[in-house]
């Protein structure tokens, strides 16, 4: 056998042990991403037998939807509000549990609890939590003398209530992998530190943040992407009493996010551009922009002095 | 010798594995029953999937009669599935794509014309009329419930209804002195207004009529109304007014003065008077358990209340009355549930006689409705434990009224979306949040609404 015929060998035994693994990514990932694509250019309700082929109609129409700008806006803010309060309280929380002592691992897997939780449980159990006057939120900051908003009722807050609720669930998840980077940091980084008199603030600006940037990145990273796939908990708090769907996104359009507006137009709305054609643009305008939001975050990271020296 | 022994019998099990194959192949291709000339189904056969959605006792009580069918006819095997078509056209949306959408669904009238219109359920009339399927065998206002409003074609055969009334714990009544509401509805919304007053009370002991009312503090309210179209309907019916078009539901009719007034009527109650439960307070608990607990002296709903109480083993003392009069008279809404048949099913006429037998002689107690079948009350209905004591005046004679109707706007195909965040939702958020009195809220509403039920 020549080597040739050898690193033949070695390549077709190479190919059979990762042709299961391309053919799942082909399969699962690539072919539903490519039809997904291809009924961007049709229109389709499920009833018919098959979908029309509509052209460029609905990528047309999806520019001049005004609905659009109104979900990805109170996307934004959940944003804002969620995804930034989220990591920077899970940021907290890990260094405020990152030491050893009694209690110290039973608050961890308290904390990490809510993560296993349905997200439409925790919708459900936090509009009672929120609820107005008799809620426990409302009776606390009653004690204190501060009105409480009428969260879930206003538009101002609603978005606000949902973050909150949401970054609750989520916290734990957070705490988890910054306590993962955490531990990562060597500590006569911070011995050296002390001996070259860094106060606190500084030995966190200067050896904690370099060491957490990979695992803020991947948190930012996968929590915005989470905060524009926002659903669940948007229907379980916001759905009327009888949990209709249709009715969620409220109060006056506040809380409407671009997942909850796919699923409108997919299955509720009978518009002439409504159907899967439609839905499956809007998913697509979805991915865009998650990728955008996802290449300037590595970017951002790239260019800023968070990150260690030596990292490429 | 052996071997050729063995080659024989292997070679006559697989022709005959063939000659059954081939024969059972012929048979499905042939359809799993034997119709007559007419069609009409003498001897079913086959197999048949039933859908219904709900909760696990409505999913009991339809299995038990499938169950019955399958006793009855014992050659017929029933494949029973839990999901949400039809009471969501989502649900039948996604099984119809995936060609797994069963043959018969327990339907609900407020998709109905949606699903009807959209090709999910078959028009039965060629059915009823080639079988001579009364209809006047059912309460006439669940007839109603099965027709689509874009053709006038029937798309279900009524398995029975809930009609909305009121019931109201009769302590309360006692304790303030009052009399108890005429069962059969012989009083008016201003008599409910001046209840609900004289009914609530604060953590004083103060109704809203007394000077000193702590509206902050309620330890017992008036009136749960729910702010849903089984709560604010019958006030608009009665009150001559409707969300729609009566007989165009594809025209707002919400701006008229008379549907204003009504709206106005709800918020009031809440806001000025604070003698009806507020979204706020049935977000905390909902109201339905706020009167199960003796929270509520009144509360407008339908038999499903009556259900609560009995399984939470109630003590409280209660009955039941017809909703009250308005200027255009009394009226009410009925939710009906129907037998319907898919329209991609392959077995539509075993389906159809299903559907024939489950409305007629095999008629039982489901989903725990008030069934649709006129013979059939008495025995499932009036004569069951453990009810209130004025059904036959509450939940039976209001079904005949003139105003008593299946929700009108569910006549339109569009209507989730126009009362959804695109239409509706934002005005009746600003009166039952009371951010703005009804006139304001629903100005310009019709003229966003119409667009979207026209299309």
């Amino acid at each position: 056998m020549t080597k040739g015929d050898r690193r033949a060998a070695e390549a077709r035994v190479g190919w059979a042990f990762v042709l299961p693994q391309v053919l799942g990514v082909l399969i699962f990932f690539a072919v539903p991403l490519g039809i997904s694509l291809g009924l961007t250019f049709t229109t389709w309700d499920l009833i018919e037998p098959s979908p029309t082929f509509v052209g460029l109609t609905n990528w047309q129409y999806v520019f001049t939807d005004p609905r659009v700008g109104i979900v990805l806006g109170n996307t934004l803010r959940f944003i804002l509000f969620g995804t930034l309060g989220y990591l920077a309280v899970a940021l907290m929380l890990a260094l405020l549990l990152n030491r050893s002592g009694p209690g110290v691992r039973m608050y961890r897997a308290l904390f990490i609890l809510p993560f296993v939780l349905s997200t439409a449980g925790i919708g459900t159990i936090w509009r009672w939590v929120l609820s107005d006057k008799t809620g426990p939120v409302d009776q606390a900051l009653s004690a204190i003398g501060i009105e409480a908003p009428k969260w879930l009722f206003d538009p101002s807050w609603a978005m606000v209530a949902i973050a909150v609720a949401t970054t609750w669930q989520a916290l734990g998840f957070g705490m988890a992998i910054y306590l993962a980077g955490l531990q990562d940091v060597p500590p006569h980084l911070y011995e050296a530190a002390r001996l070259d008199g860094a106060n606190a603030w500084q030995r966190f600006r200067y050896v904690t943040l370099p060491h957490l940037a990979p695992v803020m990145l991947f948190l930012t990273v996968t929590s915005v992407i989470g905060a524009l796939q926002l659903y669940d908990p948007v229907v379980a708090m916001t759905a009327d009493g009888f949990g209709l769907t249709g009715s969620a996104g409220g109060p006056q359009n506040s809380t409407r996010t671009m997942v909850l507006y796919i699923y409108n137009q997919m299955f509720q709305y009978n518009e002439a551009i409504s159907g899967m054609g439609y839905a499956s643009t809007l998913a697509w305008l979805l991915v865009i922009i998650t990728v955008g939001f996802t290449a300037v975050q590595w970017a951002l990271f790239r260019a800023r002095p968070l990150r260690r020296k030596n990292d490429a | 010798m052996y071997s050729h022994h063995r080659h024989t019998a292997v070679r006559r099990r697989l022709v005959g594995a063939a000659l059954a194959a081939t024969a059972l192949v012929l048979v499905s291709c042939a359809g799993p029953v034997e119709p007559e000339a007419t069609g009409v189904v003498t001897a079913p056969k086959g197999s048949l999937s039933l859908m219904a959605w709900g909760s696990e006792e409505d999913h009991a009580s339809i299995q038990s009669i499938a169950k019955a069918y399958e006793k009855a006819f014992p050659d017929v095997k029933i494949t029973f599935k839990t999901g949400d078509c039809a009471i969501d056209v989502a649900a039948c949306k996604t099984l119809i794509a995936a060609n797994n959408m069963p043959d018969i669904v327990v339907s609900h009238n407020a998709p109905l014309t949606t699903e009807a219109k959209q090709g999910v359920l078959e028009n039965l009339d060629p059915l009823i009329e080639r079988d001579g399927v009364s209809l006047d065998q059912f309460v006439p206002a669940s007839v109603e419930g099965v027709v689509s409003a874009h053709d006038g074609g029937h798309y279900g055969l009524p398995m029975g209804y809930h009609i909305e009334v009121m019931y109201y714990n009769k302590a309360m009544f006692d304790e303030a002195g009052l009399a108890y509401p005429d069962a059969s509805g012989d009083y008016s919304y201003a008599d409910l207004r001046e209840w609900a007053i004289a009914l609530t009370l604060d953590d004083q002991g103060k109704t809203p009529a007394d000077a000193g009312f702590d509206p902050e503090n309620i330890v017992q309210s008036g009136l749960y109304l729910p702010l849903s179209a089984s709560g604010y309907d019958p006030v608009l019916l009665a009150n001559g007014a409707s969300m729609v078009d009566l007989d165009d539901p594809t025209t707002c009719t919400v701006e008229t003065p008379e549907a204003i007034s009504s709206f106005q009527y709800i918020q009031d109650l809440m806001y000025k008077d604070h003698a009806a439960v507020k979204p706020a307070s049935d977000q905390a608990l909902a109201g339905k358990y706020q009167f199960a607990q003796g929270r509520v002296a009144m509360l407008i709903g339908a038999h499903w209340m009556t259900e609560i109480l009995q399984d939470e083993s109630s003590t409280l003392a209660y009955d039941v009355s017809a909703l009250p009069r308005g200027s255009a008279g009394n009226a009410s809404i009925v939710n009906v549930h129907s037998w319907a048949l898919s329209k991609q099913s392959r077995n539509t006429e075993l389906a159809w006689h299903f559907l024939k037998w489950a409305t007629g002689e095999g008629v039982a107690p489901a989903m725990g409705l008030i069934p649709a079948n006129v013979d059939a009350i008495g025995p499932i209905f009036l004569d069951a434990p453990d009810e209130p004591a004025s059904l036959q005046q509450a939940f039976i004679d209001p079904a005949s009224w003139d105003l008593t109707m299946a929700s009108p706007e569910f006549g339109s195909e569009n209507w989730i979306q126009a009362s959804g965040q695109d239409g509706l939702a934002p005005a009746l958020e600003k009166i039952f949040q009371n951010l703005a009195p009804a006139d304001e809220a629903l100005k310009g509403v019709c003229a966003v609404i119409d667009p979207i039920l026209a299309q």
